[in-house]
Parts: C-alpha cells; structure tokens; sequence
C-alpha cells in the first residue's frame, strides 16, 4: 500500500493544484479536510473524480465519502479493498 | 471649472508581461516562459501567502495580482468598510479560456469526467468573488461583457453606484484573457473627493484618463 499511498500523494498535488506542497508535507493520517490539508468541498468532488477515473471507483454514499476520504491512508485503503 | 467628484488615485496595468503601477515600471519579465509561468513567477516575487492562488483559474489570478498591486495589498482600502467599496469589471472574452479547458473534460463520451475545479471557474464574475473573498470585500459587483474596452461605460455606471449606493470607493477596469492566453489587465481605485484629502490626484476619473493609462500615452509621454 505504501506505492498507492505515494502515488496518491502525486495525483492529488496535481489534480487539487497544490503546487505549494511536495508528497513530503502530506502525511498519511493527516485529515485532509478542516484543520489539516484545509480542503474545500470542490476539492472533495475532484477527488471522487480521480477515484473514479484512475481507479475505477466510484463514491454514492456522501456520508461514506467522508470516511473514505477522511486522510490519504483512508483512500488507499479503500481503494486496495474495493479494487 | 468645478472640480470632478471622483477621481482615480491608483491604477495597475498588467500586459505584455510587464506591471505598471502607477506610471511607474513594477516587473518586465523576459518574454520567455508561457503566461502561466509569468503569473506564477509575479505571485512567488510579490505575492502575499495566499495558498487558494494556485487553485484559481488564469482569468483569476490575473485579476487577483492586478487587485493585489492596485490596493497594495489591502493597505489602500482599509480606511473604508468591507461594505462600501465596489467592483465593477469588464472583459471581451467571458471565462472562455477556463470554459474551453473544461469542455475538454466532457469533450470524450468514453472519458466523461467533468473537472470541479474547472467547472466553478466557468463564469468570469467568479473573478470578482475571489477578489471579495481575499479581502473581505462586500459591496456592490457587477462584471460586464463587451466586444472592447468601453471606459465610458464603466465610469457612468460606476458614478450611478457612487450616487445610487453607499459606495465610497471603486475597483472598475477591464481584466482579458483569450483562449490563447492572450492578456491584458488594467484595474483603477476610484475614490471620492471629499475635500478633505491634501493629496491630490493625477488621474480624472474620465475615459480618456482611463484610455491613456490603458493604451500606456502617460508612459510615451514621459520616455
């Protein structure tokens, strides 16, 4: 899991254009939203985008959506779950 | 001759890779790099720490640098309440270069994932909202469309708010950006004349003032 976690780590960098940060700042557990990234809710849809495009995964639930996106482990494990 | 109501105390210009502020030369970038790098290049130099400019769409972050410049950074506009400074805004072109990127999200049936971060940007009023979100500003707004710059209609219907509204001060110009990334940006802090103000300034709040500073005849004047 710790390849898919980096690669995430890219993939939101780029999707999100966080160009400020490096894979580096983004911590595993850290909350993506709120008090630790500071995402906003457009960020949240772009998200469930790219785990739709690039993993074939797709997130109906919007309360499930807020613990699967909760941190960057939560995703991946989400997505090594449900591939 | 009365004197004029209004006036224009500061102005910035953003074209041809270069920043007028004032009159006065700020940044002449080397005509290398494409204008995204040139925006992100101007924000690293100047910017303030404002993390939501990486997110903003082109059209944005032109009108935010040249917003930046203009009040210097809010320090112009903080004698004033977040309700009595207006912005009044123009361009030719709408949102269509964001508009043309998100089309090519949607554009392939079989790739059909319409962008958010796009999607939000495709109206060119968004610019205007950025603009009241990072200074807090919520006074009267409006952003037009037409084929050119037309001064004369932004400094009528920017003394109609003056008159009509409790306006004390007014963000109007007209931010452009084609979908070949062609870009020009002049913004004008119009405040009233109250009389009370030693200080006075150099520009009428005219459509000719404003043409000169646009078409840059303050600048032929004065090589």
């Amino acid at each position: 899991m710790e390849n898919l976690i980096a690669k995430l780590k890219v993939q939101i960098i780029e999707e999100l254009s966080l160009e400020d940060l490096t894979p580096e700042d983004i911590q595993d557990d850290e909350p993506l939203f709120g008090e630790g990234l500071g995402l906003d809710s457009i960020d949240a849809l772009s998200l469930v985008v790219v785990l739709d495009r690039e993993y074939g995964i797709q997130i109906d639930d919007p309360e499930q959506g807020k613990d699967i996106l909760y941190s960057i482990k939560t995703i991946a494990q989400y997505i090594t779950d449900n591939k | 001759m009365e004197p004029s109501e209004f006036s224009i105390s500061h102005y910035c210009l953003i074209k041809n890779r270069r920043i007028i502020l004032n009159g006065e030369k700020l940044i002449e970038e080397e005509a290398h790099g494409d204008f995204p790098s040139f925006l992100s290049s101007v924000y690293k130099t100047f910017g303030s720490e404002y993390t939501k400019f990486y997110k903003m769409d082109l059209l944005s972050k032109l009108g935010i640098l040249t917003t930046d410049f203009l009040i210097d950074f809010g320090s112009r506009i903080k004698k004033y309440n977040e309700n009595d400074i207006a912005i009044i805004l123009a361009n030719s072109q709408s949102s269509l270069e964001t508009d043309a990127r998100f089309l090519e999200t949607i554009a392939d049936e079989n790739k059909y994932y319409p962008n958010p971060a796009l999607f939000v940007y495709t109206l060119p009023n968004v610019l205007i909202g950025e603009i009241c979100i990072k200074y807090k500003l919520k006074g009267e707004s409006v952003f037009f469309v037409s084929q050119t710059a037309d001064f004369d209609f932004l400094r009528i219907y920017s003394e109609n708010v003056f008159r009509n509204t409790k306006t004390k001060a007014i963000i109007t110009g007209w931010v452009d950006l084609d979908f070949k990334q062609n870009y020009e940006s002049i913004l004008f802090l119009v405040e009233k004349n109250d009389g009370s103000s030693t200080d006075s300034s150099p520009w009428s709040f005219t459509a000719t003032s404003m043409e000169d500073l646009y078409f840059e005849k303050n600048l032929e004047e004065s090589e």
